[in-house]
């Protein structure tokens, strides 16, 4: 029986294209999706990797699970609750107001991923565009990112392949993948050209370019990169996470270029969350409280600042109960930074039982988003793009999980 | 990049014992060669590298060449462990297939079924009739290979 079209929620595509197949309620085949989303779809089926409803470890009715959770949550006098990139904007909204009837801090990945480059395109102070508008790019550059690793299919639904005049036998080539990467990745091996830095300077290589704009002499790879900026009218730069972190959240010299860049061409910049939601994260806290994360409400008022963010929260051990929304927090952390948060009581909701799962007081196990619930998400360039479950779910939603966590709250 | 290397005809050929002697089957060392690139022969054909003196040869090509493979009609290898499924090469093929009209960067499709398509994460031949390779007079297209970033295609003839 073919059940049709879904949507994946394995990365920040959120292809929309996936085709399923299903027998009994089973899934047993899947059409356009990649490795990547073929296994977590077909490892939503696999009954062990699943969370259950956990209490102190054994294995409870949902509504004992819900208890014990509200439970830990009340009487926690600094709750933090991290994650939500992985779920519905419908569940984020219950989720920053949950945060606020407990008092808590609430943050998310993006707080060391691209949070700053979403808070800035919120603000107006970056420019950038949309997968639709890349057809009037004629040059793609992704600059810190693998997305043949990270998100499989973006080449060939949204950027080069899915390019309205991408063509490869064209007599002249109307649009050009550039990739600026340490080490020659997949995506950097089919890439028209490739710019080579080392660990740590795409700062020095930024710094090259803009010496280059204003005339003075430069090395041979960021004149062939000015040169590339020069012919190009439009061009889109992919931001990964490699950029970031070289950079060490300190675009200001980024900003520069792209303002240079701005003087003769269209700029546009889409950073590429690897969550599905991470970009609906951002906005939806951006919506409630002027700020994509990192955010107090402690006492009542809304407050903002680098020690919200998970990694002071967790070295300070500010925190004495954890509520963690689909992330693997445990799998992420450093040892030395998880073992601080021994002995604090940590709840998680996730679909599946993953090492933070196993390390929690309280597991609410979910249904998947897009297989099994439904709702809306924030694809990484900004679109909104709406989840039809195909599936019936055995788990309460996260949506739903959160809705009865507040009403249990009162 | 070491995942898109390839043995060429002629490296393949410096592997082999070279004297010709049509024991495989093939006219010379050479075309022997070209049919083991095309997964007609295996290594273990030639009974001259079947002796102790081309062990090292011998294990270097069954490395390539030894392995259970189908090769789909239209001479397109996939190996099915690199594939991840990206579905460059389907939209690559599927650009292919069409007219640039000249200049403008504006391309006419051909009309026909796509070649390829995801299934299960892994890429597949679903239609192979619509390959250019399968056209009369055929047209040597090379483009799905050319653009998979993890050379999990090979156009073995
Ligand atoms: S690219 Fe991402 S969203 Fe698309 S099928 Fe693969 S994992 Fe799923
Ligand atoms: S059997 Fe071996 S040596 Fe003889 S022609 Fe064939 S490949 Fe060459
Ligand atoms: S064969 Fe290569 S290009 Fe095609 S889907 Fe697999 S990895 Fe991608
Ligand atoms: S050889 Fe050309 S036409 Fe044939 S499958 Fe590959 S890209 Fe398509």
């Amino acid at each position: 029986m073919n059940a049709g079209k879904m949507v994946c929620t394995a990365c920040s595509c959120l292809c929309d294209d996936i085709e399923i197949e299903m027998e009994n309620g089973t899934i047993t085949g899947i059409g356009n999706a990649c490795r990547k989303g073929s296994a977590f779809l077909f490892g939503s089926q696999n009954e062990k990797q699943r969370a259950g409803y956990l209490a102190k470890g054994r294995e409870v009715e949902v509504e004992s699970a819900l208890d014990a959770a509200a439970r830990l949550l009340s009487g926690a006098r600094r709750p933090l609750l991290f994650g939500l990139d992985n779920s519905t904007l419908e569940a984020q909204t219950l989720g920053i107001e949950l945060a606020r009837k407990l008092g808590g801090v609430l943050d998310d990945s993006s707080s060391f991923c691209h949070g700053r480059l979403v808070e800035d395109i919120l603000a107006g102070m970056l420019p950038t565009c949309t997968h639709e508008q890349i057809h009037d790019a004629d040059l793609i550059i992704y600059w810190g990112a693998n997305p043949h690793n990270a998100q499989p299919r973006h080449l060939s639904r949204f950027s080069l392949y899915a390019h309205r005049k991408y063509h490869e036998a064209g007599v002249k080539r109307h649009v050009s993948l550039a990739v600026v990467d340490v080490r020659e990745s997949e995506t950097a091996g089919v890439a028209h050209h490739f710019f080579r830095v080392l660990p740590g300077e795409d700062r020095d290589f930024i710094a090259a370019v803009i010496e280059g704009i204003k005339g003075k002499p430069v090395g041979k790879d960021a004149a062939e990169f000015l040169g590339l900026l020069e012919k190009s009218r439009c061009c889109v730069i992919f931001a990964g996470l490699g950029l970031t972190y070289s950079l060490d959240n300190d675009f200001s010299l980024f900003y520069e270029l792209i303002g240079h860049m701005g003087k003769w061409l269209k700029p546009a910049v889409i950073p590429m969350g690897g969550h599905y939601n991470a970009r609906g994260f951002n906005h939806s806290l951006y919506n409630a409280t002027g700020y994509v994360n990192k955010v107090s409400f402690a006492g009542g008022r809304v407050a903002h600042g680098d020690e919200f963010s998970l990694l002071e929260q967790v070295r300070s051990r500010a925190a004495d109960c954890l509520l963690v929304v689909g992330a693997d927090l445990f799998s992420a952390l450093p040892a030395s930074l998880a073992a601080l948060l021994d002995g604090v009581p940590v709840i998680t909701v996730d679909p599946f039982y993953t090492a933070t799962a196993g390390a929690s007081t309280g597991v609410l196990g979910a249904a998947l988003s897009g297989l099994e619930a439904g709702g809306t998400a924030v694809r990484m360039d900004g679109t909104v793009v709406s989840l039809a479950p195909v599936k019936t779910p055995r788990h309460l939603s996260d949506e739903q999980i959160l809705k009865r966590l507040l009403e249990k709250l009162g | 990049m070491s995942k898109r290397d390839k043995l060429q005809p002629l490296q393949v050929f410096q592997l082999l014992p070279g004297t010709n002697c049509k024991k495989c089957g093939q006219l010379t060392c050479f075309a022997f060669a070209f049919a083991l690139i095309g997964r007609e022969n295996k290594p273990e054909d030639c009974p001259d590298l079947l002796t102790e003196q081309y062990k090292s040869s011998l294990d270097l090509l069954n490395e390539y060449f030894g392995g259970e493979v189908s090769v789909e009609k239209t001479g397109l290898l996939i190996d099915q462990e690199k594939c991840c499924g990206c579905g460059d090469c389907v939209a690559v093929c599927n650009k292919c297939q069409g007219t640039v009209l000249f200049g403008s960067g504006v391309i006419i499709p051909r009309n026909v079924p796509p070649v390829l398509k995801v299934i299960d994460g892994r890429v597949q031949v679903v239609c192979w009739e619509s390959c250019k390779r399968c056209m009369n007079p055929p047209e040597y297209c090379r483009v799905c290979e050319e653009r998979c970033p993890f050379g999990a295609l090979e156009l073995v003839r």
